[in-house]
């Protein structure tokens, strides 16, 4: 019997190259000052708004960091040694610029203090070194990045970050923030669901009668293509029309706008991952496996629930892992046409001209998309049946 | 037995089967031979009704088969295929196990059934039984292949070029093993090829086939004696004799060996040979080990100083092993006989030239 390969352990590269970005955006503007909300303000490097060594210990720490990964290729447990050290400089940089505010900033004043570039670049160097780091230890190990959440939830509680600019706009609505989310979360949610439920159906249907899967994909394709905007667009005049003959739709809040068009467009966008991935999930399925269950007797009813359905679950999986993260952050435009959702905040960020509100309302749709990745990653690695290889982080 | 009975099959204007008739008796093997595009698997596919045909009709036992339901008649008949087709996200004992749970057998009495199997293709079932398609050899899954076809002891195994895609090496045993195998089980086999050495090897009867109709269905022997055409006699091919020794095996022609211990001194070794030219060297575990020749009596020493020494591997042969392969290995070694051993290489006997050259000529029966 042959042994099967273990999966290899490889991204030492990726991370050895982000960390030494993170060392280099030491030398980026750190934070920004404004004199009040609306205002450009000034840009501070990480000497100037705090004690320069402060500025050569994180860069030392980033430089650590990269040297950390050469050490993988010795031993597999060294991964979560950078794993920790990421997740650290993750925390480090949003603290320090908690600490800066408070000290740039009077109590009760309206000076405005928020992360300016280098500060991102390094929450995102830390994000995608403790990715790739995690992913060398083990595919599965998502607590692996617990620390640096457990840090984050920490400082807010500590009262730290209370007076950058993101968390003060967060404090002024905080009800509101929580009331977009849930409605964010339940309008993705939907569509996937209802998009799992059409496009398992289509993409069997196409895997059974290639005539169907000529008439299927071109429709879904040619959806993939509108824009989202003008796909909402195109909904809201024959729905307003639908619901003005039919009061008992209007009366459930139906329409042209709100949450029903977003709900269809956001289906129909779903729709193609999940039709696609299903189909190109069973005809993956080797035609010597289909002959010989055929020829031992199987109905075809038997042969989908035993050969085929098991062998392409994984692949339908990933259909609807791909349409729920895109669902996620599609649902953000929806606001636009009064579906609410964190795009809410977003959109009135714009219309005042204050980038930390548009952060406010973009930085929870990307941790949700990322939450409901690593989810999807996890139910796809359950539906990979023994016996069959397949790597899914 | 099963019938084909004046069977025609057409894909479009393609006509795979014209008028093709055959009959394979009960317990007897059958090879369908010829080249690509003749109609074998076609002809194969009729049998489980994995295709229709347009015209005639096929009976098993008597019973046509276009009355029975397609899935309950395949349950009825093993069926191996070239690609194997294991379902790798089971086990080995879940994919033998397939057509027993179809029938809704007791979990027990599946269990039994696939250990029984695997001992009877030779796979140790702790050892293979949890195993995964993707873990075995090509070898290994081919014969948890014909396990799988055998698992609810069907009467009727139909086979499409099951070793085809195996190494020759792979392949010359699980010739000899699946010759042992029918030679216990009798089940009625119909088997496709397209090596006409693998026909003569295995088939009690050889059908070829050219264009969707019969050529010739005879015996090998019948078959390498008298062709019915210069179709058939290109296909054998001109190396006819040779290839009749495929149907005798080693241990039919063997004869005793004479063997001497490799600690025997030399000087003792002439009266040994008792007028022989020479004998088979024996470690003390029975293995050969090399040869020595009367001329080295006049040595000193032991006998496995003064014999050839050689790798046990290089010359031995199995009794189960064709007269074909015998010949070929002493060709090749340039040798006169050689040596036929058993499991963990014993010493059975040997095997020599002139024997194989006093073979009685074409038209005789094998033993």
């Amino acid at each position: 019997m042959r042994d099967t390969p273990r999966p290899g352990s490889g991204g030492h590269r990726a991370a050895a190259l982000a960390s030494l970005v993170g060392a280099a955006a030491v030398l980026l503007p750190f934070v920004r000052l404004r004199p009040h909300r609306l205002a450009h303000g000034e840009a501070l490097f990480l000497w100037q708004a705090l004690p320069a060594a402060w500025a050569w210990g994180l860069g030392a720490t980033w430089v650590l960091c990269a040297v950390s990964t050469r050490l993988w290729r010795r031993r597999r447990g060294l991964t979560a040694l950078t794993a920790l050290l990421a997740q650290l400089l993750v925390v480090a940089p949003v603290a320090l610029a908690g600490i800066a505010a408070t000290r740039l900033s009077a109590p009760g004043g309206l000076v405005r203090v928020s992360l300016a570039a280098g500060a991102w670049v390094m929450v995102l160097s830390g994000l995608s070194v403790t990715m790739a780091s995690r992913r060398a230890f083990a595919p599965s190990a998502w607590w692996l990045v617990l620390p640096c959440l457990l840090g984050l939830a920490g400082l807010a509680q500590a009262g730290t970050l209370d007076d950058l600019s993101l968390v003060q706009e967060y404090a002024l609505r905080r009800h509101r923030f929580w009331q977009e989310g849930v409605r964010h979360l339940l309008l993705s949610g939907t569509a996937v669901g209802c998009a799992a439920l059409l496009g398992l159906p289509m993409g069997i249907a196409a895997h059974r009668r290639p005539a169907l899967a000529r008439l299927v994909f071109p429709l879904t394709n040619a959806v993939q293509t509108v824009p989202s905007l003008a796909l909402f667009g195109m909904l809201m005049a024959p729905l307003a029309l639908l619901a003005s003959s039919a009061p008992w739709l209007r009366k459930s809040g139906f329409g042209g706008i709100g949450w029903a068009p977003a709900l269809i467009a956001l289906t129909l966008y779903a729709l193609l991952p999940i039709v696609r991935n299903t189909y190109a999930g069973l005809q993956m399925v080797d035609v010597a496996v289909r002959q010989a269950g055929m020829g031992m007797g199987m109905t075809p009813l038997q042969l989908f629930c035993m050969l085929e359905l098991p062998l392409a679950l994984p692949a339908v999986v990933g259909g609807v892992r791909t349409a729920a993260v895109q669902a996620v952050g599609n649902t953000t435009v929806a606001a636009l046409i009064g579906a609410g959702g964190w795009g809410t905040l977003v959109f009135q960020g714009l219309g005042q001209a204050a980038p930390d509100l548009v952060v406010l309302g973009t930085l929870p749709v990307i941790l949700a998309a990322m939450g409901v990745d690593a989810m999807m990653a996890s139910l796809q690695r359950w539906a990979v049946p023994p016996g069959v290889g397949g790597d899914y982080g | 037995m099963i019938c084909l009975d004046h069977v025609t099959k057409r894909y479009g204007q393609v006509l795979a089967l014209d008028d093709f008739s055959l009959q394979v008796e009960a317990g007897e093997f059958c090879v369908l031979v010829g080249p690509s595009g003749c109609g074998k698997t076609t002809c194969l596919r009729l049998i489980n009704r994995l295709l229709d045909p347009d015209e005639g009709c096929i009976r098993i036992d008597g019973v046509d088969i276009a009355s029975l339901r397609p899935e309950h008649l395949r349950r009825q008949i093993g069926y191996v295929i070239q690609s194997v087709g294991l379902f790798p996200h089971m086990t080995v004992a879940e994919n033998i196990g397939v057509v027993p749970r179809l029938l809704h057998w007791p979990p027990d009495r599946i269990r039994a059934r696939v250990d029984e199997l695997l001992h009877l293709v030779s796979l140790e079932p702790s050892r293979y039984r949890d195993a995964y398609p993707r873990q075995l050899s090509g070898g290994e899954a081919q014969r948890v292949g014909v396990a799988r076809a055998l698992a609810a002891d069907p009467a009727i195994l139909l086979m499409d070029e099951p070793f085809g895609a195996v190494d020759p090496i792979t392949r010359d045993s699980l010739h000899s093993e699946f010759a042992r195998l029918q030679k216990a089980l009798r089940k009625t086999v119909v088997f496709v090829t397209h090596f006409i050495d693998e026909a003569i090897r295995l088939g009690d009867r050889v059908a070829v086939m050219r264009e969707g109709r019969l050529v010739q269905h005879d015996t090998p022997e019948e078959l390498l004696a008298a062709p019915a055409n210069d179709f058939v006699r290109d296909f054998i091919g001109s190396d006819r004799a040779l290839k009749r020794l495929l149907r005798f095996q080693v241990g039919t022609l063997m004869r005793p060996a004479r063997s001497v211990a490799a600690t025997l001194p030399t000087s003792d070794l002439l009266p040994l040979l008792g007028g022989d030219a020479g004998a088979w060297v024996l470690d003390e575990a029975g293995r050969v080990v090399g040869w020595v020749d009367a001329g080295a009596a006049a040595g000193q020493g032991p006998v496995s100083a003064a014999m050839t020494r050689t790798a046990l591997a290089d010359i031995t042969i199995s009794a189960e092993a064709s007269l074909n392969q015998a010949l070929s290995m002493m060709v090749g070694l340039g040798v006169s006989s050689l040596p036929v051993t058993g499991p963990e290489g014993k010493l059975l006997g040997e095997v020599r030239l002139e024997d194989i050259a006093g073979l009685p000529p074409a038209g005789g029966r094998p033993q």
